[in-house]
Formats: structure tokens, C-alpha cells, sequence
């Protein structure tokens, strides 16, 4: 034995002097949290590791969140992350090093900056959708057609979610669905694989849906961290039936809504937009039908229309003819009523000229001048050829007829 | 009339007869015969509308059951 040994406290308790006196100051370290505890004391004990590039550990130390503090720090992160702290996650965090001479080295947590871990998030779920793009998937769900009756649907949700219930009570409308659950885990590291399963479950049936819906109740503080991942992410993306989420949050989104065909807030506001759906299909219909309707009611008022008018025109234009004919016919008649009466006139005017010419050499008008005739046996005496002594002739005058007795030729 | 008459065939034929009519060009002796023709093209269109609007309405009463 030396004289100058230590025990081993004694050691331990200088070094614990030394720490203290060398790093009394505190620090602010980036770390990630491999484990995380917390005590039935309400103390957090965190496994704090770095890695290197190739993933290989390379720094590794025990830190410490009292319980006074441990409410305040993890509430805090909480609220300003949407996330609860856990295994897996980058911090940064103020501490100071303490060396126990039981319990060793640790470091003692005085606060976290959850931006940074917000910000390593973002570069994870950037670096999720990066490499999906990469790959050529990453808008794959987007680009399939929603059905414009999307009336038969997959759900994968807790059943004992609050969200499911949510769901069903909001799609209980006058239309029909066909809703199918394939239960999933909702939260927590197992969610990713268990959704995954739900979705193959669905893809053996794949045909006998119109939709798949992925919803979960909307807690104050939800975990949406177990959505940022890549297979979940990839598996969703050429999931060949389009997807909607509503996993009930209303901070940023997550790899799931950048995937997903159709991104809502909440459970109930899907049930909505399927209700949506319906009622705008049902609308388009009715408003085709007004128009089928209004259209052919117009082509057949505008038939008839026409019909009508060639019946107005037949009427119209055959009594017009006829009565034109009428006319003509009337013309015809007053021409002959008026020639017949002329041509009579002119007959009768001849006729007198001819009674007057006559009248002027009628033997009344000769023998009243004071001619006379003389006759013999009722022949006019126009020569003595005929006549011999002792005949007897007649002179007739104006107003007397003479006998006379011929006494010498 | 001919027995598989169509509808467009009879209006031009209509047509037809009231232009000659409307022109004047009509003879007297076949104008009985050409009215009496158009009457019977007219009543053969105006049928043909109306079965067609009953069809139709009983049709779009299936789409629509409250459109009368």
C-alpha cells in the first residue's frame, strides 16, 4: 500500500472538486436523446449520444432534468413542438456538468431550445420528401383521380380513437357509404408499421375501394413526429387508391399531408368532404337534368312553333289564293255585265238607224209629200206596158184611194 | 303519304307547297289536292311533336320525377 493512495471516494470526490472548479460554467450542447426515463420521483434521465456521419456512435453521456424542472422544460417543448420528448430526437440544451462520486458524470438540463429540434424535424421531414421526390413517388397519390363518388371506404384509424367516432358521425348522411375499418395504431414509434400493414391489408381488396382514410382523434398535444417517416411516407405515396388524411392537427404538416391526395385538419372535416363530394355530384345531376329538360322542352315548343306558323301560312295563303281567284272571276262577271248592256245599246242604236232609214222611204212619208201610186190589180204601174183601155186602175194619195177606168192609152 | 314518312321529309314537303302556294304559282285544279296533302303533313308533324313530348316527358319524369 502506498502512502499516497486515495480511496476511491476520495478520488471520485476531487474530481467531482475539480469539474466543478474546471467547468463551472454551463453549456449549451446539441445532443440526441437515445433513452429517456422518467423516474416515479418525476426526475428525467436521458441517454445523450452523437453520431457520426457513418451512424457510428461516437460521444455518449447520461443528463438529468430534476423534477421541478422536468414539468416546465417538457411542457414547454410540447407546446412549442407538437412533439414530446423522446428517443430519437436532436436537442439543444443548456446543461452543467456534474460528477457524482456515486453516480458519475451527468449532465444536469437547465433548458432546451425546441426551435432546434423544430428545425432538425423540418430537415428530417425535408430530407423524407426529398428523397421521395428522388425516387420519382413523391407526388404519385396526388396525381390519382379522386372518384367523383368516393362511396366506398377504407378507414385505418384506432377504433377506439375519438377521431373514428368523429368520422362516422359526420358521414351518417342521406347518402350511402360503405366504410370499412382496418384498425392501426395511431401514435407512438409502432404507428408507421402498423398503418403500413393496414394499407397491404387494403391493397389485397383494392378494388373494392374508392378511397382509404387515415384519421385520428385530435389531442391538444399530438404526436405527429411518428408520421415524418420514410417508409410510411413511400408506402403512402404509391398506394394505388387515393389517400386522405385528417390525423387532427392544425400546426405544420407533416410527410403524410405532402403525400397524401387529399390533406384535411380534422377527422370530421373528411366526413365533410366525402358528404361534400356527394352533394356536389347529386347537384351537377340535377343541374344536367334542368338542362335536358329546359333543352328538349325548347326544340319541341320550337317544332310545334314551326308547325303552327306553316298552318297560320297554309290557311292564310290558300284563302288568298282562292279569293284571288274569286277576284278574278268577279272581274270577269263585271266585265260581261258591263259589255252585255253596251253590246245590246250599239244592237238597238243600229236597229233605229235602220227604222229611221227605212221610215224615210216608207210609201206613207212618199205619198205624204203628194206623191201617189197608182196600181193595177195590186202591181205597181210602172210603165203603160201592161195596161190596156177600159182597166181598171187605182191611184192611192195621202188620205184617198181613186178608181179610175183607162179611156185612152 | 308515303307510309314511312319522317318528319324532316314532311316539313320540306310543306314547305314546298305553301311557296307555291305564296308565289301564286298554285294550279286551281291541283290546289285541293296540295292543301289538302299539306293538312295531313301537318297533322302527321304535329302528331309526331306531341308523342315525342309525351315520350320525353314521361323519359325525363325518371330522371326528374318532380319536373311536370
Amino acid at each position: 500500500m502506498r502512502e499516497d493512495s486515495l480511496t476511491l471516494y476520495q478520488l471520485s470526490t476531487h474530481l467531482a472538486q475539480v469539474v466543478k472548479q474546471g467547468l463551472p460554467n454551463s453549456y449549451w450542447v446539441e445532443a440526441e436523446i437515445s433513452e429517456l426515463r422518467v423516474n416515479a420521483s418525476g426526475h428525467c434521465y436521458m441517454e445523450c449520444i452523437e453520431k457520426s456521419v457513418s451512424g457510428a456512435i461516437i460521444a455518449k453521456a447520461k443528463a438529468t432534468v430534476w423534477a421541478k424542472q422536468w414539468l416546465a422544460i417538457s411542457a414547454m417543448f410540447e407546446q412549442q413542438t407538437g412533439i414530446s420528448l423522446k428517443s430519437g430526437l436532436k436537442v439543444l440544451m443548456e446543461v452543467c456538468i456534474d460528477y457524482h462520486p456515486l453516480y458519475g458524470m451527468s449532465f444536469q438540463v437547465q433548458q432546451l431550445d425546441p426551435t432546434y429540434t423544430l428545425g432538425d424535424l423540418q430537415r428530417q421531414r425535408r430530407d423524407i420528401l426529398t428523397r421521395l421526390e428522388k425516387e420519382g413517388v413523391l407526388e404519385l397519390n396526388k396525381q390519382l383521380p379522386i372518384p367523383l363518388l368516393p362511396q366506398r371506404i377504407a378507414v385505418i384509424s384506432s377504433p377506439t380513437a375519438a377521431g373514428w367516432g368523429d368520422f362516422y358521425d359526420q358521414i351518417n348522411s342521406r347518402y350511402r357509404f360503405d366504410i370499412q375499418l382496418f384498425p392501426a395504431m395511431m401514435q407512438g414509434d409502432q404507428s408507421p408499421l402498423s398503418i403500413i400493414n393496414a394499407l397491404d391489408q387494403i391493397a389485397i381488396s383494392a378494388t373494392n375501394f374508392d378511397i382509404v382514410v387515415i384519421i385520428r382523434g385530435g389531442g391538444a398535444t399530438s404526436d405527429l413526429h411518428c408520421f415524418d417517416h420514410y417508409e410510411l411516407g413511400a408506402a403512402c405515396a404509391q398506394f394505388p387508391i387515393p389517400i386522405i388524411v385528417g390525423i387532427g392537427h392544425d400546426r405544420d404538416i407533416n410527410v403524410l399531408d405532402y403525400i397524401a391526395a387529399i390533406s384535411l385538419k380534422t377527422p370530421t372535416a373528411v366526413a365533410s368532404y366525402l358528404v361534400d363530394k356527394m352533394e356536389q355530384q347529386e347537384a351537377l345531376l340535377e343541374g344536367l337534368s334542368e338542362i335536358l329538360i329546359q333543352t328538349t322542352r325548347n326544340i319541341l315548343r320550337h317544332h310545334h312553333q314551326k308547325i303552327e306558323s306553316y298552318s297560320y301560312r297554309l290557311i292564310t295563303h290558300t284563302k288568298e289564293f282562292t279569293n284571288s281567284q274569286h277576284r278574278t272571276l268577279d272581274q270577269f262577271r263585271v266585265q260581261l255585265g258591263m259589255q252585255v248592256p253596251f253590246y245590246f245599246k250599239q244592237k238597238g242604236l243600229q236597229l233605229e238607224l235602220l227604222e229611221q232609214r227605212v221610215g224615210l222611204n216608207s210609201p206613207q212619208t212618199i205619198l205624204a209629200k203628194g206623191y201617189s201610186i197608182t196600181t193595177h190589180k195590186g202591181k205597181i204601174i210602172r210603165n203603160i206596158d201592161s195596161l190596156s183601155v177600159a182597166d181598171v186602175i187605182q191611184t192611192r194619195l195621202k188620205d184617198a184611194i181613186i178608181n179610175s177606168t183607162i179611156n185612152k192609152l | 303519304m308515303e307510309q314511312n314518312m319522317n318528319y324532316e321529309a314532311a316539313i320540306d314537303r310543306i314547305q314546298q307547297i305553301i311557296r307555291s302556294i305564296e308565289a301564286g304559282q298554285a294550279d286551281v285544279d291541283q290546289l285541293y289536292k296540295e292543301v289538302e296533302e299539306a293538312v295531313a303533313l301537318l297533322e302527321f308533324c304535329k302528331s309526331r311533336i306531341l308523342s315525342t313530348q309525351q315520350n320525353m316527358d314521361t323519359l325525363l319524369q325518371q330522371i326528374h320525377p318532380d319536373s311536370k
